[in-house]
C-alpha cells in the first residue's frame, strides 16, 4: 500500500480497522466467549487484539487476511489470559485444542458451523430471559452488532453513560446468574428463541416507529436489526419464525421511503406512493414469507402471521387490490394465539374494509370500555371513519375530535381536526 | 449503503483452470456466501452463464444492432455479481476483498459499485 504521508495511512488503517471490527467482532467474542465462558472477558481480550491490530497494522501495514489476523490475535490473548490464571487446566487444553483444529481446519465447513454454533450461543446468551429487555437489547447490539457505546446511546437517545450501565448490569447478571454457554435444550430452545426475536423486532420497531425524538424513523436501527435478522435466518434455517420475522421487516423496510409525505409527516399505508416502495425489500420479504410458511409445523406463530398481513399490503400493487378479507382473517388468526385490543382493532379496520362500515364497527364498539385503548387516538379515529362511512357524521364529528385530544403528536392532531371539519361539512351538505 | 460487487474475468482464464482448481474456487465461493450470511449482509448474487449464452443490443441510427456471444474480442466479461447492504464504503471493499474472484490473479477481479438511490 502507498501513502503519501503518515497521517494518511493512519486514517486509512483506523478506517480499515473499524470495518474489519464490524464484520469480525461477532465471530470474535463469540469464540472467545465460548473459550473463556465469559461475554466480559471475550468482549475486553476481543478489544484488546483489535487495539494490538491497529498498532500493528500502523506499523506493519494492513496484511493480507485481516479477519484472520484478528481473530489469531485474539485467541492468543485467550490463552495467555487462561495461562494467568488459576482457572482449571481443562478450560487450557480446551483452548489449545481449539487452536489446533482451527489451523488444521482453516476453509473447511467444520469450522464454518463452530462459527455457527458460537455465533448462535453469543446471541442467545445476549438475549437471555434473566436480563432485562434494555440489557438485551444493548448486549446484543453491542456484541453481535458490532456498535459501540456511543452508537447505541445515540440510536436510542439516551446517554452513553445510561446505555454503558446497562451493558454492565447485564453482563453481571449473566455472570451472577452463571448462565451456562451451552445452546438451549430442545425444550427451551422455543422460548429462548422467542427471546432473541423479540429483541431483534424491538430494535427494528425503535428505528421503524422513533418512539423518541423528532424523527419518524432512524434507519440505522432498522438497518442493525435486519442485519440481525438475516444473521439469525442464516444460523436457524429452518425455524419457520426467524424467517417471518425477518420476512415481516423487510416488508416494513420496503416502505420507509414512502411513509414521508412531501409536509414532512407520515404517511399511513393507504396513503402511500406505491411505486416507492423498495422493490428488491418487497420481493426479499415474500420469499421469506414462502418459506416460512412452508416450514409452520404446529400452526402459524404470530410473526408469520404479521408477516402474512403485511404480505398482503405488499402484494396490492394499489391500495383498492388490497385482500382485506384475507387480512381480517388473518387478525382473527391472531387474535386467537395473541389476542391483544389493538390486534382486534385492527381487525376491525379489516373487516370494516371488507364486509362494511357496519361489520367494522361492531368490532370497535365493544372495545370502546377498554382500559388498555382509553387514551389509544387510534380507536376514536377508526370509530369516526367507520360512522363517517354510515353517514353518521356528528358521531364521527365526535370521536375525531377525541383522537385529536389524545395524540401527543401535533401533526396527527392537525390530521384529525382536518377531519373533524371535513364531517362538519359533511353534516350540514347532508342536511 | 448497498453495493453490487461485479465480478470480471477473461474467459480464457477461466477455461484453463484444472478440475481441481474448479472444485477450490467452488468451496470458496460456499465459503464466502456462508461468511456473506452470517454476518448477514447478504441481499443477493448469482453466477452468470458465459458469454456464449448472452447478446449484446445497441441501436445504431434508429437501429436495432444485435451481437450474439462469445464476445471474444472482450477480455474482460462479467460473471457474477454480489449485492450487499453494509454500513460503511470501507466494509464493502472489505467484503470486495475477500470474494475469491479478487484473489484468483491477473484474469480475474471485481469491481465494487455503490447502488444509487434514486431521489423522489
Amino acid at each position: 500500500m502507498s501513502a503519501p504521508d503518515d497521517s494518511h495511512r493512519t486514517d486509512h488503517v483506523a478506517r480499515v480497522a473499524a470495518a474489519i471490527w464490524r464484520i469480525e467482532s461477532a465471530k470474535l467474542i463469540a469464540v472467545l466467549a465460548r473459550l473463556l465462558r465469559s461475554v466480559d472477558w471475550a468482549e475486553e481480550l476481543a478489544q484488546d487484539a483489535f487495539v494490538e491490530a491497529l498498532q500493528s497494522w500502523r506499523k506493519n501495514g494492513i496484511p493480507e487476511n485481516p479477519g484472520g489476523w484478528l481473530m489469531t490475535a485474539g485467541r492468543h490473548r485467550a490463552l495467555d489470559a487462561l495461562r494467568h490464571t488459576r482457572r482449571a487446566t481443562r478450560q487450557h487444553t480446551q483452548i489449545e485444542r481449539e487452536q489446533q483444529r482451527s489451523m488444521a481446519a482453516d476453509f473447511d465447513e467444520t469450522s464454518d458451523d463452530l462459527i455457527g454454533d458460537d455465533l448462535l450461543r453469543l446471541m442467545f446468551v445476549a438475549c437471555h430471559p434473566v436480563l432485562s429487555q434494555e440489557g438485551r437489547v444493548a448486549l446484543t447490539l453491542r456484541l453481535l452488532g458490532g456498535l459501540t457505546t456511543v452508537e447505541i446511546g445515540r440510536a436510542f437517545l439516551v446517554p452513553e453513560t445510561t446505555i454503558a450501565q446497562r451493558i454492565t448490569r447485564a453482563k453481571r447478571a449473566l455472570a451472577d446468574k452463571e448462565i451456562s454457554y451451552e445452546l438451549p435444550q430442545p425444550a427451551d430452545l422455543r422460548a429462548r428463541l422467542d427471546s432473541v426475536l423479540e429483541v431483534i423486532y424491538l430494535v427494528f420497531n425503535e428505528g421503524y416507529l422513533a418512539s423518541a425524538g423528532d424523527d419518524w424513523m432512524r434507519p440505522a436501527l432498522c438497518e442493525d436489526a435486519l442485519r440481525l435478522g438475516r444473521t439469525l435466518a442464516q444460523l436457524v434455517p429452518t425455524e419457520s419464525e426467524v424467517h417471518a420475522l425477518l420476512s415481516l421487516m423487510e416488508i416494513q423496510a420496503s416502505r420507509a421511503r414512502a411513509r414521508t409525505g412531501p409536509d414532512g409527516g407520515a404517511l399511513l399505508l393507504l396513503e402511500q406512493d406505491r411505486s416507492q416502495w423498495d422493490t428488491l425489500l418487497v420481493r426479499r420479504g415474500l420469499e421469506g414469507l414462502r418459506l416460512a410458511e412452508s416450514q409452520v409445523r404446529t400452526g402459524p406463530g404470530p410473526y408469520l402471521l404479521q408477516a402474512a398481513i403485511a404480505g398482503c399490503h405488499a402484494r396490492a400493487h394499489e391500495a383498492r387490490d388490497t385482500d382485506w378479507s384475507r387480512i381480517a382473517s388473518l387478525y382473527a388468526a391472531l387474535m386467537h394465539i395473541a389476542p391483544s385490543p389493538v390486534i382486534e382493532l385492527n381487525r376491525a379496520v379489516a373487516a370494516g374494509m371488507a364486509f362494511g362500515p357496519a361489520v367494522g364497527l361492531a368490532i370497535v364498539d365493544p372495545l370502546m370500555g377498554d382500559p388498555d385503548l382509553s387514551e389509544y387516538p387510534f380507536l376514536p379515529s377508526v370509530r369516526a371513519d367507520l360512522l363517517a362511512k354510515l353517514g353518521r357524521f356528528a358521531e364521527a364529528k365526535t370521536a375525531v375530535e377525541r383522537a385529536a385530544a389524545l395524540t401527543r403528536n401535533a401533526r396527527e392532531r392537525a390530521r384529525f381536526l382536518e377531519r373533524a371539519a371535513q364531517y362538519s361539512r359533511e353534516m350540514r351538505a347532508g342536511g | 449503503m448497498r453495493y453490487m460487487i461485479l465480478i470480471g474475468h477473461d474467459e480464457k482464464g477461466g477455461k484453463a483452470m484444472t478440475p481441481e482448481q474448479h472444485q477450490a474456487l467452488f468451496a470458496a465461493y460456499q465459503q464466502y456466501e456462508a461468511d456473506l450470511k452470517h454476518a448477514g449482509v447478504l441481499l443477493g448474487g448469482d453466477p452468470l452463464q458465459g458469454s456464449d449464452r448472452g447478446v449484446r443490443i445497441s441501436s445504431e441510427g434508429g437501429k436495432r444492432k444485435l451481437l450474439d456471444g462469445p464476445f471474444s474480442e472482450s477480455k474482460e466479461i462479467i460473471g457474477g455479481y454480489v449485492l450487499l447492504e453494509v454500513k460503511s464504503r470501507d466494509e464493502a471493499v472489505e467484503w470486495a476483498a475477500r470474494c475469491p474472484a479478487a484473489q484468483l490473479g491477473a484474469w480475474s477481479y471485481v469491481e465494487l459499485r455503490e447502488i444509487q438511490e434514486i431521489p423522489r
